[in-house]
């Protein structure tokens, strides 16, 4: 039972372009959804035809089994997080967060008690009479979502509520609006261009591409099982190898990859005996050992603290390896030869779009 | 426009309301300039305009005004850049503010005040020509006007060269000494070409305002003819209404011309408020040639305008400045028993009732234009936007001819210089408006709509807010200018209503120049009394918004 579902959005600006392209979208009561994707992929204009700044060229929008998309933007009941806030400067943090509640006309003592606990739930307690300009961003940040969470709203739209903070703030502001989304159990909907941050806040995650959705799924869905070559290279880091399909199996393919035959999984997609196929592997599970394995080359070391990354010549391709370190562990050298070892489970084959080079 | 009245049914309805407006109090009194010009009695009929074209005498009046305009163009651009680059990189501290407070002074001049006090300070019975030095030089001509003229708009120049230097990034002159370029050479190659779009926009505008001042060519021009006060003396002196709009047509191509040039060319951003905040920030010294040439130009200015404006006063409490100089109240005495007391209440009360109106027109058409979707909301602004390029004695006759007879008779009541006030002086506010809207993040207005307010009160509770300052500028310099301006009310005055400054040319008309200078000081009295009073009212109120 779908909480919000979108169906069919669409939007073409004026200018010919299209922005949100057929775009289908079902949020459960209390999910957290993420619209993960570059900028220009349409995560933004989705949120906004949500919210009602953009009026959708075609397809509806239900909220709770209404359809609000004919709805004034004021009287949707889907509160935002802007991106930069947009706290009104000319008012204080607590007429900041009680702007809503005095639109309906909530007065006096009911007023004063609903701003404080707001204030309180978001940690901001005793700075409600100080201007948004003499707030650090991580305490402007929490009145833009006390400001959204006091009308206790069918709906939470986050619009990269984070992208203004440094990397620190961020990462505990992340963990922060997911326990408050837990607590309050308020269904949201939260775009982000952000890998990371999709992946620690999101129930699921839907990675959009040109105006629709490449993947929809959880987090780990997302990434152990890519649909496509766009969603496995966004999310994450990938090695591409391109081979040619030997048989085609249910679910899975024969493939000749790494100097062996395997039999791999295989993303949704049309597959026939010596087509060519693209090969992903993530660094992470491309390990290194000194004995048994595929021959290989370090061609260049780099040392990040917690992991160390290996570029690796390895039976004719190029390999990113990433393997966790630990203190005295020593680094193999540039132009050592080492073994290189790859689960067949780690391996998952990609049909080429039409008209690359190679198709059959 | 279906689709707009579904969507904003409110803006659409604003939307109306202005476009009614605009019509009717500047396309009507315009139109009416335009087709006395071209209609006669027996049809079409472009006779006054082939004369100004065709007669020796008119078409010198045109070459003359072309000429003042340029000079004047000229000479207040540059006086009011060395001005800006001596505020804003050689003087510093106190000094820097007490030179850009007496840069900005001639702006509140009322029309004949600098005329009249170079006449006392320069003119055959000067005081310090002929007195001091004894020389015998007449002010009247060319010389004289372009003298009080560049000094009266330097002001102009000066704040937009003020707020441009401010924003150089002092680090770009740092790079380029760095670089090893002289200051002479940071000069040519750094701050001139960065402040390029200054000179343009400024010459443009001063240019404008120079081809519109009436009460200087009538003052101090002498011989020297013009074509605003020959729209003027056609009706006034000769009662011929074809022979004005044939001068006032031709007046009007070149200030629209320029005018547009420079709106197109500069584009916004260049907004003239009547408050300046002090800058801080390092200070790139230029080396000691350069410094005490751009010291002198600064303070031979700031004493000629202080002598300018002590001798109005010394003017207004004298028997006759630089002849009799013996010390009296009798001009005040004449101006207050006579009908001053008169002029300057309805002076006051007609200024006062059309600042609001001006203010919230701006507001009005900023907001159609910033925050709407109505289709052809750009020209909303451009009509009103004429307000200020058409001269004002062009705008005045236009409001003369059109609302002389049904079905909108408004000759002789107070309505006419209300809406020739607003006319005038809407457009500035606009400017301000539209600045300020623009610099309003629409997220601010949306987070508002997204809480569950309405149109209205998003309006009233974040927009208005934010623009305040703005607003409340434009209604302060619509106060200012309409106490102060002569171009646009001149043809308009009657016996019902007194115009100080109108009183003004009267009485130096017949050669009263005390009680002129009296009047002069009392009406500078009362602009900056309002403003200070004013800037008391709201001023802490709308500082506290802006920071």
């Amino acid at each position: 039972m779908s909480f919000l579902r979108l169906r069919g959005l669409q939007k073409r600006f004026p200018n010919g372009t299209v922005a949100v392209d057929d775009l289908d979208l079902d949020v459960a009561e209390g999910e957290l959804i993420a619209l993960l994707g570059p900028s220009g992929c349409g995560k933004t204009t989705t949120l906004r035809c949500i919210a009602g700044f953009e009026d959708p060229t075609a397809g509806t929008i239900e909220l709770g089994g209404r359809r609000i998309d004919t709805v004034p933007p004021n009287r949707r009941g889907a509160t935002m997080v802007f991106q930069g806030y947009a706290l009104f400067p000319h008012l204080s943090v607590f007429e900041n967060v009680a702007y809503g509640l005095r639109v309906r006309r909530v007065r006096g003592e009911t007023l004063r008690t609903r701003v404080e606990a707001a204030l309180g739930l978001v940690g901001l307690t005793g700075l409600s009479e100080r201007r948004p300009q003499q707030l650090s961003g991580g305490q402007q940040q929490r009145v833009a979502l006390a400001r959204a969470l006091i009308l206790e709203p069918k709906l939470l739209l986050f619009d990269e509520p984070l992208s203004n903070l440094d990397a620190k703030l961020r990462e505990q502001m992340r963990l922060e609006i997911r326990n408050l989304q837990q607590r309050v159990g308020i269904t949201s909907v939260y775009v982000t261009h952000d890998q990371a941050e999709a992946m620690t806040l999101a129930d699921r995650i839907a990675v959009m591409d040109a105006g629709r959705i490449a993947q929809l799924g959880t987090p780990r869905q997302i990434y152990d099982e890519p649909a496509g070559r766009f969603v496995a290279e966004f999310v994450g880091h990938a090695n591409f190898m391109t081979t040619t399909v030997r048989a085609v199996g249910a679910e899975r393919l024969t493939v000749d990859v790494l100097g062996a035959t395997r039999t791999i999984s295989r993303a949704a997609g049309l597959y026939a005996p010596g087509d060519a196929v693209d090969v992903m592997v993530r660094p992470e599970e491309v390990h290194i050992r000194r004995g048994e394995g595929i021959p290989a080359t370090v061609v260049r070391t780099s040392f990040v603290g917690s992991n160390a990354l290996y570029q690796l010549e390895c039976a004719g391709e190029h390999l990113l390896a990433t393997v966790g370190m630990e203190r005295g562990v020593p680094l193999h050298a540039d132009g050592a030869a080492v073994s290189v070892v790859v689960r067949d489970e780690a391996l998952r084959a990609f049909a080429r779009p039409a008209g690359s080079p190679g198709t059959a | 426009m279906i689709a707009t009245l579904r969507r904003e049914p409110a803006a659409a309805a604003l939307a109306a309301v202005a476009a009614l407006g605009l019509a009717v109090l500047i396309g009507y009194p315009l139109y009416s300039v335009l087709q006395e010009a071209v209609v006669g009695q027996a049809g079409f009929d472009p006779e006054p305009l082939t004369r100004v074209l065709t007669n020796p005498v008119q078409r010198q009046i045109v070459l003359n005004t072309l000429v003042m305009g340029s000079l004047t163009g000229l000479g207040a651009t540059l006086l009011g850049f060395a001005l800006a680059l001596t505020t804003g990189r050689v003087v510093r501290g106190r000094s820097r503010t007490a030179l850009h407070y007496i840069a900005m002074l001639p702006l509140i001049a009322p029309p004949f005040a600098l005329a009249l006090s170079t006449i006392f300070l320069f003119g055959r019975q000067g005081l310090v020509t002929k007195q001091l030095f004894g020389l015998e030089i007449s002010p009247y001509g060319l010389g004289g006007l372009l003298f009080v003229q560049i000094i009266t708009f330097s002001p102009v120049a000066y704040l937009i060269f003020d707020s441009l230097v401010r924003q150089l990034d002092p680090a770009l002159e740092e790079a380029a000494l760095n670089l090893g370029a002289s200051r002479t050479r940071i000069l040519r190659t750094v701050i001139v070409p960065l402040l390029r779009p200054g000179f343009a926009g400024a010459f443009l505008i001063i240019f404008v305002e120079s081809l519109a001042d009436l009460a200087n060519p009538l003052l101090i021009g002498g011989d020297y003819n013009v074509l605003a006060s020959s729209v003027f003396l056609a009706i006034i002196g000769e009662y011929d209404t074809r022979k004005a709009v044939g001068f006032a047509v031709v007046l009007l191509i070149p200030s629209l011309i320029a005018f547009f040039a420079q709106r197109i060319w500069v584009g916004e951003g260049n907004v003239v408020t009547v408050t300046g905040k002090p800058s801080s920030g390092r200070i790139q010294v230029f080396d000691p040639a350069m410094r005490i040439a751009l010291l002198t130009v600064a303070l031979v200015t700031a004493a000629l305008v202080l002598a300018l404006y002590g001798a109005v006063i010394a003017g207004a409490f004298t028997k006759l400045l630089g002849i009799n100089n013996t010390l009296t109240l009798d001009n005040f005495r004449f101006v207050l028993q006579g009908i001053g007391t008169r002029a300057m209440t309805d002076t006051t009360l007609l200024s006062a009732m059309a600042a609001p109106i001006a203010g919230f027109s701006g507001l009005l058409v900023a907001y159609l234009v910033v925050r709407t979707r109505i289709p052809g909301r750009a020209v909303y602004d451009y009509v009103l936007m004429l307000g200020a390029a058409a001269p004002g004695i062009v705008l005045g006759l236009g409001i003369l001819l059109a609302f002389n007879h049904p079905p909108l008779l408004l000759t002789g009541t107070a309505a006419v210089f209300v809406i020739a006030f607003t006319v005038r002086t809407a457009p500035v506010a606009l400017r301000g408006c539209t600045a300020a809207l623009m610099q309003i993040d629409p997220s601010l207005e949306q987070a508002s709509a997204n809480l569950g307010a309405s149109a209205a009160t998003t309006f009233r509770r974040v927009t208005l807010p934010l623009v305040r300052r703005a607003v409340l500028s434009g209604v302060i310099y619509s106060f200012t200018r309409n106490m102060t301006t002569l171009s646009t009310i001149a043809l308009l005055v009657s016996p019902n209503w007194r115009i100080m400054t109108a009183q003004i040319l009267n009485e130096i008309d017949s050669q009263r120049l005390g009680s002129g200078a009296a009047y002069s000081t009392i009406l500078i009295a009362i602009v900056l009394v309002t403003i200070i009073i004013l800037q008391r009212l709201f001023g802490r109120a709308a500082v506290e918004v802006a920071a």
